[in-house]
């Protein structure tokens, strides 16, 4: 950029308190006003000559590089979401507003960023908490009134009436659970402070509540909040009512910057052709199937804390569900 | 044939017609309309969200097979789903949570048609 036209850019984006960077047609930061190293958790040198692409989400990067053609075309383009990676090394939504400059024969991108995690955070919690309620926690009723009905039009033997009242009594603790499920999602979207938890203990914790036998292996410190107990409630009871397992063993250890923890069933593995949609929102499947949240809040509060989960076959049966969370003491 | 992937709704709707009406189960839309094809039942209770195919889907795909088919609708978005439902073909939309006196009052009315 010439130092002109860079030194008119400086003046006004340093003052800025919103990240500010520009790039060049390559897509090579050529400024980026304290705002934007302060989100990168970078200083001006290292930044320069850096391609922008590096900080973008992967499932972003063709969204990214389509504004970038077409601003650098002369066309003007809409103010768009686009997920950045910050210095916690964490993908956050931003609100990109831009335009292109040419100065001189060459053409740059100039763009600022406008933090909206709580506003996305907000309409996920909206969608989610409508969902629940208008379809799960309202089918959850309808069940409980007509058990009722059924409870007081034929039930005049009482052993039936007492399957009846199992019925009714399992069907309430549906809907508690919907509520808890919902609870635990505001804590995913908008949790506490991330802090040093052990995993060995939470494990432990929550294997108490399990009547199958959960054997663990190694030792963790990482990067998340009491969050995690959810994680590991809704992994085990997922291997229990989906995989009817007998078992579950969970390894953990330290790879590079990140603690690797398998948790292993030997129940029902997952049909092959499910595998990539077990954790999106509101999925579910076969006779087992419960709200369609608890995997779809597994991996909110997983990429809340910064890591990432995926689920692989176990040998000889059933399924290993693979997290890995950043390490309480990693080096970046 | 009652559509519904809710197990404790689709058993509750079982019980309450089961003595008066052979009911056939369908957990998801593409299953009724296999099950559609098969047994041609006189009345159809669909659901609307369900895994697989929805009930919209579902009821497009029977009228496409019988024209006549009478389906009635059953949802918690009476208003909006309810509506992609009638325009789909269903013949009316009973909305969540329901009676068995409303559910027996509608199978009812189209089975004497």
């Amino acid at each position: 950029m010439s130092e002109i036209m860079l030194e008119l850019v400086r003046q006004f984006g340093d003052t800025l308190p919103l990240p500010l960077v520009a790039y060049n047609e390559k897509g090579e930061i050529v400024y980026s006003n304290p705002a934007f190293q302060e989100m990168a958790g970078r200083n001006p040198e290292e930044l320069i000559g850096k391609s922008i692409v590096d900080f973008v989400h992967p499932e972003d990067v063709e969204k990214l590089k389509d504004a970038m053609k077409r601003r650098l075309a002369g066309e003007s383009v809409k103010p768009h979401v686009l997920r950045l990676e910050n210095k916690e090394g964490v993908y956050k939504p931003y609100l990109i507003l831009g335009g292109a400059v040419e100065y001189m024969g060459e053409k740059f991108v100039i763009v600022s960023l406008s933090d909206m995690t709580v506003f996305e955070e907000q309409k996920l919690m909206l969608l989610i908490v409508n969902r629940a309620l208008r379809h799960d926690v309202l089918n959850a009723l309808t069940a409980v009134k007509m058990y009722m009905e059924i409870v007081k039009e034929y039930c005049e033997d009482g052993e039936e009436a007492t399957t009846i009242l199992q019925k009714l009594e399992m069907s309430t603790e549906r809907a508690i659970k919907i509520i808890k499920n919902l609870r635990d999602f505001e804590e995913a979207v908008v949790g506490s402070k991330l802090e040093r938890i052990n995993v060995r203990e939470v494990v432990e914790a929550v294997a108490k509540h399990f009547d199958i036998p959960i054997t663990v292996e190694g030792d963790c410190e990482v990067v998340a909040d009491r969050g995690l107990r959810t994680v590991f409630e809704n992994l085990f009871q997922n291997a229990l009512q989906h995989g009817r397992t007998d078992r579950i063993e969970i390894k953990m250890k330290r790879v590079g910057d990140f603690c690797e923890i398998r948790v292993a069933d030997y129940g029902i593995s997952i049909p092959k052709e499910i595998k990539d949609r077990i954790f999106d929102k509101g999925f579910t499947y076969g006779e087992a199937a419960s709200t369609g949240q608890g995997l779809y809040l597994v991996k909110k509060l997983v990429e809340r804390y910064g890591g990432e989960i995926w689920v692989e076959d176990n040998n000889p049966k059933g399924s290993v569900f693979v997290i890995r969370l950043r390490a309480w003491d990693r080096k970046f | 044939m009652v559509v519904e992937d809710d197990t404790a709704v689709l058993e509750t709707v079982q019980i309450m017609l089961s003595d008066r009406y052979d009911v056939i189960p369908a957990t998801n839309g593409e299953e009724a309309v296999r099950i559609y094809k098969m047994f041609k039942p006189e009345v159809v209770l669909m659901d609307v969200m369900m895994p697989v195919m929805d009930g919209v889907e579902a009821t497009k795909e029977i009228k496409k097979i019988d024209p006549k088919a009478k389906i009635i609708g059953l949802t918690a978005y009476a208003k909006k789903k309810g509506k992609e439902l009638l325009e789909a073909g269903a013949v009316e939309v009973i909305e969540k949570p329901f009676t068995r006196k409303q559910l027996i009052e509608a199978i009812e009315k189209y089975l004497n048609e």
